[in-house]
């Protein structure tokens, strides 16, 4: 099994010319500022024996030119390699959709799917470090710190294998031991963040009732016994980090002074010329400056490699569902049935559906109640082959639907699910998601089939409003319609509508029903719901309980 | 903005003793940075022009790698001690936010958004980590460890403590100039930044809908073209940016080049020795150092102080009731009456929700308020639970203001069912008991059953999210009844539930034992057949109902 890390690198393999050129210009940054400090090492020394101003000029020049070159380089490099990031950030984004778009909601969903995505998009997006953090840093460090080992031993050998040793200290030994130190903590992290986040949310959430029966006080002293966990691992990671700096420092200097001990005995000797003692020790100083950024670059590798590991875990999946070789082609009929269907989550669990028989044409309306929890939603996903059945099986027109494209089943059912998501454009982007070719007046008389084109009309930028982000300026009730507009528009003739009134209240909801039914006019339509309303304008109502489908 | 606000200082005990540690370990620093300075001229020039053996050297060499393990060990202490402060202060400001919102809230966040409350809390507060880990620290370290080093410096050599001088105030007044003008830039750019970023988020928690329209796959070209779209605005803006480290590189390098060449000059002349030449050289990259990462960090900072702000905005929210000093003991609706006395009250923006409410219920008595949705009732019961001040006129039992009493002392006399229970995640038996968690199971059992939840009490490990919104409403019922408070409240009982359901609880009402005094708000005319007294609230105020004695 290839390191999740190595997989994700693989996706950076075609920018590895910019990433090369952003590691060179950064190790020329690194090199340029060992050179500042050792050629005014050597000034210094030089000039201490009083020779000739003129004779100066040489080392004077190049301590100005080293200085101009390491903020310039610098400068450089930072933007050659924050472009490589951005580009590799892209690359990413695309592969690891592209990998998850298959498995949604069939593979990857359930009641967690919204923190599930966000995690998702937040560990893909941590990826985009993983060349300026994590992969440079130590190439730059270790091209410098070998040069500086290399024109260290050629004055002085001893000394050369001084300065080798406390740099591998440095840059090998102290972040392997600053990420062994901090793995246990790193890897608990996300989890106790989790339980702190989830206990503020219900705290809030909950607050009036909390209050009301006393119990807000003892929550709040959870919430500090999660944060005083979150506390106590974050503290560990700090300590060992902090650890790693420390060493470092102090490497630097005890570097420095080793360096000297080696090249001491050279000069006593005649074998190295006393005026270039200066120049190493410096040189053995400056050299550390790369070695500082490396144990933060560790925790990086260990904290993408989570990511991407996690982020392998969720993709690798197999799609369950599969368009066929050839699909069948769709004709004009749209008899949707469920026949003797059985779904159940694991291969030895327990049947969630068990034997359901249902069936589904234009001009029938028919409504499906439930617990939730009861498998609604799954009969939904079977509906539109975002899974298949593990028994029994879902015909179109009396032909398996496994036999279809999927896509072609979703031209002819629409599913307009109860957490239908409104994208941070205008409304009516929004609506003609559902047909990208869809006229002015088919979106606006979809709206007002979904009786929200007067709200529409009536708003200053019209179809043009922005909907904010996910929706959040529009109400609960103007989203729902919405995203039912966007139903309608698609021209399914087989509806399912999942929970399309759960945030309204009951009044409400009732007068939204009934608008809901005039307008889906000779579509056929399956609403689940969990509130028994308006039941009596539904040519059947079917109860599920405990896997099976009954009568009311 | 300030660097440092006075607030957090003055308000978090943590964050004071820290930036304290810091100004000790900052002079810590300063002296170990000299003395290695120091000690490394020595040697070299004890060497080079001394002709010293290494022997001799000896225990200047060990001076100086203890200097640089000592130096190493407080650059530990720092980073820890950074990060122990960042996790303390988060912590402090998460708590008294929390437990401000507690009281200033009881009745529920509403107006302030859940989400961004939450976010305030958890990320905000996590904002201010960088802040404390590494910008605090800088700053310490930079206003400490320039000065020192500089007196030393002049100690030893007027001309290069001059130059110093000169160079040093450049790297902060570059970043500040520098900041300005990217920050209007960055500004500009601010919102269509967040909107190209934003995309990928929309796109993947949009999934399961774009699936449905079969948009899936066509999604992956929109995020290559955003996220490059998004690197080109990004890359813009960090050009700019960028130059604000290519100032502060540039004055650091150009300072010590500047030192470098001075000095050199002047050794030639004999103006001054090598040791302390070797030793100024040694300082003037470090006394830079601290101001130019403070500097380049102060960006990541502004976050975190804006953060704060909105952290110490929210937890100055007032308490929604007022503390009395000297609290008067809870009195007991059980024996006395609950008298309302021209009661008024009050929301920002909305008006007098009610005004000049009197009514005097007697223990055991059964009062249902009644009036369409919107009338108050709701406000009403509020005002009974402390969860608001009236504007004007009193609540009183037994002659004893309640605004004289403990709030959380009063709220234990009382039960309350809320117009939509929430419960947590969690089993029945956990939703139950949250009024009083040391229930024994027999209890909780007894509780449902005299909620009408039968089939539940054998259910007690169930977990709440599989029950029925019928079943809920029981169970939030079975809660207020095992709190066994004498005086019970309950919004819309009766409200989203079937009609089997609703007849179940109106019956439960009508069974309730008489040690119980109840008032109902409800717009169901059927809980009118098991109250002693209807009073219907009309425009803020109570009048008899005049239907009561045709229904009961």
């Amino acid at each position: 099994m290839t390191a999740p890390i190595l997989r994700v690198l693989e996706l950076a393999r075609p920018l590895r010319r910019r990433f090369a050129l952003g590691v060179l210009l950064g190790a020329l940054a690194l090199a340029a500022g060992a050179g500042l400090m050792a050629t005014s090492g050597y000034l210094i020394s030089r000039a201490a024996t009083r020779p000739e101003i003129l004779s100066l000029t040489v080392a004077i020049a190049g301590v100005q030119f080293f200085a101009l070159t390491r903020a310039a380089l610098r400068y450089l490099e930072r933007l050659v390699s924050h472009d490589a990031s951005f580009r590799f950030l892209a690359r990413a984004r695309v592969a690891f959709f592209a990998r998850l778009e298959p498995l949604v909601p069939g593979e990857v969903g359930g009641a967690r799917l919204g923190d599930l995505l966000s995690r998702f998009v937040a560990d893909v997006d941590s990826l985009q470090h993983l060349l300026v953090r994590v992969a440079a840093p130590p190439l730059a460090a270790v091209t410098v710190g070998a040069g500086a080992v290399l024109a260290t031993a050629l004055l002085a050998p001893e000394a050369g294998l001084a300065l080798a040793v406390a740099l591998v200290l440095g840059a090998v030994v102290v972040p392997l031991g600053v990420v062994r130190a901090s793995r246990a903590a790193a890897r608990r992290r996300p989890a106790e963040r989790a339980v702190l986040a989830a206990g503020v949310v219900e705290l809030l959430g909950a607050l009036p009732e909390l209050v009301a029966y006393g119990a807000a006080g003892e929550r709040l002293r959870r919430l500090e016994e999660a944060d005083r966990r979150r506390r106590r691992s974050a503290v560990r990671e700090a300590l060992s980090a902090g650890a790693g700096d420390g060493a470092v420092t102090a490497l630097a200097g005890v570097g420095a002074a080793v360096v000297l001990a080696a090249a001491i005995p050279a000069v006593t000797g005649g074998r190295l010329d006393g005026v270039l003692l200066g120049m190493l020790a410096l040189l053995a100083l400056a050299s550390f400056e790369g070695v500082r950024s490396l144990p933060l670059a560790a925790q990086h590798l260990a904290g993408t490699d989570a990511a991407a590991g996690r982020l392998f875990e969720l993709t690798d999946r197999e799609p369950g569902v599969r368009d066929p070789e050839s699909p069948r082609r769709l004709r004009r009929g749209a008899a949707l049935r469920l026949e003797r269907v059985g779904v159940r989550y694991a291969p030895d669990g327990p049947w969630v559906l068990d034997g359901v028989d249902l069936e589904l044409s234009p001009g029938r309306r028919v409504a499906l109640l439930g617990a939730s929890g009861a498998g609604k939603t799954t009969l939904a996903h079977l509906l539109v082959r975002f899974r298949d059945p593990d028994a029994g099986r879902v015909t179109l027109d009396g032909h398996d639907l496994r036999e279809y494209a999927q896509d072609d089943v979703r031209r002819v059912v629409a599913l307009a699910a109860q957490d239908a998501h409104l994208f941070t454009t205008t409304i009516r982007e929004n609506v003609r998601l559902a047909r990208p070719d869809a006229s002015e007046s088919e979106i606006v008389d979809s709206l007002r089939r979904a009786r929200v084109w007067d709200w529409v009309a009536s708003l200053p930028e019209g179809l043009d409003t922005e909907v904010g982000d996910e929706g959040t300026l529009v109400s609960g009730g103007q989203r729902q319609r919405i995203a039912f507009a966007r139903a309608l528009l698609s021209g399914a003739r087989l509806l399912v509508l999942d929970e399309p009134t759960a945030h309204l209240d009951d009044e409400t909801a009732g007068g939204a029903l009934d608008d809901l039914l005039a307008a889906t006019g000779g579509a056929g339509v399956l609403l689940i719901t969990h509130s028994p309303l308006r039941l009596e304008r539904f040519d059947e109502v079917l109860v599920l309980e405990d896997g099976r489908l009954g009568p009311l | 903005m300030r660097p440092l606000d006075p607030r957090l200082v003055r308000e978090v005990p943590a964050a004071r003793r820290f930036v304290v540690l810091c100004i000790v370990l900052a002079l810590g620093t300063a002296a170990a940075i000299v003395a290695q300075a120091a000690l490394l001229g020595h040697i070299v020039a004890a060497a080079f022009l001394g002709h010293r053996r290494l022997s001799q050297l000896e225990g200047p060499l060990v001076v100086l790698a203890a200097a640089s393990v000592a130096r190493g060990a407080l650059a530990w202490a720092f980073e820890s001690g950074g990060s122990l402060a960042a996790a303390g202060t988060v912590t402090t400001l998460r708590e008294r936010l929390l437990a401000r919102l507690v009281r200033a809230r009881p009745g529920g966040i509403g107006a302030l958004n859940a989400g961004d409350v939450a976010a305030t809390a958890l990320e905000g507060a996590e904002a201010l980590e960088p802040y404390f880990a590494r910008f605090l620290p800088q700053l310490v370290l930079g206003a400490c460890v320039p000065p020192v080093l500089l007196v030393w410096v002049g100690l030893h050599d007027v001309p290069s403590a001059i130059v110093l001088l000169c160079t040093l105030p450049l790297i902060p007044i570059f970043g500040i100039l520098i900041g300005r003008a990217t920050e209007r830039a960055t500004m500009r750019r601010w919102h269509a930044l967040s909107l190209l970023s934003a995309h990928f988020v929309d796109v993947v928690r949009g999934l399961p809908t774009l699936r449905a329209y079969r948009r899936g796959s066509a999604q992956t070209e929109s995020i290559a073209t955003y996220t490059d779209e998004y690197r080109r605005s990004t890359m813009e803006t960090l050009r700019i940016a960028f130059l604000s480290a290519f100032a502060l590189e540039l004055a650091a390098s150009l300072g010590t080049a500047l030192v470098a060449a001075e000095i050199g000059i002047r050794l030639v002349d004999g103006r001054i020795a090598l040791q302390p030449a070797l030793a100024i050289l040694v300082l003037a990259p470090e006394l830079y150092a601290p101001l130019r990462t403070a500097s380049a960090q102060f960006h990541a900072s502004a976050d975190g102080l804006a953060a704060a702000q909105r952290l110490l905005e929210l937890s100055d929210l007032e308490p929604a009731v007022g503390a009395p000093a000297v609290p008067a003991p809870a009195p007991d609706p059980a024996l006395d009456a609950v008298r309302l006395d021209r009661l008024a009250v009050a929301y920002p923006g909305r008006g007098r929700v009610l005004d000049g409410v009197s009514l005097e219920i007697s223990p055991g008595e059964r009062v249902a308020v009644l009036g369409p949705s919107g009338t108050g009732k709701s406000t009403l019961l509020a005002a009974l639970l402390r969860f608001i001040e009236p504007c004007g006129g009193t609540i009183s039992v037994a002659g004893v203001d309640l605004r004289s009493v403990d709030a959380d002392a009063w709220r234990l006399r009382v039960a309350w069912v809320p117009q939509r229970p929430l419960l947590e995640p969690g089993t029945v038996a956990q939703a139950v008991r949250l009024g009083r968690p040391e229930a024994r199971d027999p209890e909780v059992a007894d509780a449902l059953r005299a909620a009408g939840a039968q089939s539940l009490a054998a259910r007690l490990d169930d977990g709440v999210a599989t029950l029925s919104s019928g079943e809920q409403r029981r169970v939030a019922l079975a809660r207020a009844l095992l709190r066994e408070a004498p005086l019970l409240l309950l919004d819309e009982p009766t409200a989203h539930l079937d009609e089997g359901t609703a007849e179940l609880v109106v019956a439960t009402l009508g069974a309730l034992p008489r040690t119980r005094t109840v008032i109902v708000a409800t717009h169901d005319l059927r809980v009118l057949g098991v109250v002693d007294r209807a009073l219907e609230l009309r425009d803020g105020a109570l009048r008899m109902h005049e239907g009561i004695g045709a229904i009961a």
